[in-house]
């Protein structure tokens, strides 16, 4: 049975997401995953992949796009509200913090031997959300061979991210709708 | 004003940022370039920071050349500005969104976009994988297999092997992993080609 959580509880979860993700967006998932499907059953798979594809595609930087979709879905405007400030508020914290009193921080010989350790968890986090997701939400051919090609077409072909979520779009509108009627 | 040139800067690389992080870095540094907020040093300590804090990194970005620029407060006009693209257009988005689901067109679109971020997840993993167990050098063209092979970090390949071990093994969650992560680093010691 799917809760909701309050706006307080939005703030707090992206708080914690926010103090643990480095490098980037989709270093998040993850930990969305964990928290927001597998912890608590605030989101489902499917909406959490749904979520994550239309922060993608739109202008605008993914985490943020992400705790303000999830956010408004949960709770309306205050629950985005809260989310995006949960997502920011560590990183806006630990710049001051670094710029007024940790000078050097990232130059420093054991915080770099951490992040080697952090970097490394953060693949594994990754791999394991990929490998759940294709057992969770490739349920037909067409869903196969389209993870395929994105992939490729990102890894290999270096193809914008972007333009791999519009061609996503664009073959299941024609492959649903003209040749396979949902 | 600094506040508003701020504001401007960030408002346009809120919107902008496409293609995730460390894509929007060239665009930042350009934009800086034409208002002269921080030092060329400065933006390579900025880039080598991100790596190792917290957040999105243009939220690092924005907090960084706002306070260099106009201290706290300049931190935060540069912060709200680079938010508030997404705030306005996901909201205008979830709403259109929901009037429409029913929409034929749009399920087609949304069972498209799903396994196609998968993909999108997948192609991150390899992206976070080499910047985890690779020095930057193995990125050149010319690198032949034997450098690629002696570039590999093998402390970061043996912790990613124990994590994984430990997600599957045990009940422990993202973050307890990544702390464990961290200590594993601590411990390690460097085993490089």
């Amino acid at each position: 049975m799917k809760t909701r959580p309050s706006s307080v509880d939005l703030f707090t979860t992206f708080f914690k997401i926010g103090f643990f993700t480095f490098g980037g967006g989709l270093a998040m998932i993850p930990f969305i995953q964990a928290e927001f499907t597998t912890k608590n059953k605030w989101l489902t798979q499917d909406e959490m992949v749904d979520i994550i594809a239309l922060s993608q595609s739109l202008p605008g930087i993914i985490a943020i796009n992400s705790s303000i979709f999830i956010g408004l879905r949960l709770r309306g405007l205050p629950g985005a509200l809260m989310a995006a400030l949960g997502t920011i508020l560590p990183a806006f914290i630990s710049i001051i913090a670094i710029l007024v009193v940790l000078v050097n921080f990232e130059e420093n010989f054991y915080v770099q031997k951490v992040f080697t350790g952090i970097k490394a968890t953060s693949a594994a986090l990754i791999l394991d959300t990929v490998i759940r997701l294709m057992r969770s939400s490739l349920k037909n051919r067409f869903a196969w061979v389209m993870a395929a090609i994105t992939f490729l077409l990102i890894t290999i072909f270096n193809v914008n991210a972007a333009w791999g979520i519009l061609i996503g779009a664009l073959s299941g509108w024609i492959w649903f709708v003209y040749i396979k009627k949902i | 004003m600094a506040y508003l040139q701020l504001f401007y800067v960030f408002f346009k690389v809120g919107i902008l940022g496409f293609g995730g992080g460390y894509a929007i870095l060239p665009m930042i540094y350009q934009e800086i370039q034409t208002f002269g907020f921080i030092t060329h040093d400065d933006f390579s300590n900025l880039v080598a920071l991100s790596q190792v804090t917290p957040g999105p990194i243009a939220i690092n970005a924005a907090t960084y050349v706002g306070f260099k620029t106009a201290g706290a407060l300049g931190a935060t006009v540069a912060t709200v500005a680079v938010t508030l693209p997404s705030l306005m257009l996901i909201v205008i988005v979830s709403h259109v969104l929901s009037k429409f689901k029913e929409n034929v067109v749009i399920q087609g679109i949304l069972k498209g976009i799903r396994p196609a971020t998968i993909g999108l997840i997948g192609s991150a993993f390899i992206f976070l994988g080499q910047a985890a167990f690779m020095n930057s050098a193995s990125f050149l063209p010319d690198a032949q297999l034997t450098s690629w092979l002696g570039a590999i970090q093998w402390e970061a390949v043996i912790i990613f092997v124990i994590i994984f071990a430990l997600m599957r093994l045990t009940k422990l969650g993202a973050i307890l992993l990544t702390l464990v992560g961290a200590l594993l680093g601590l411990c390690l010691p460097a085993l490089h080609g």
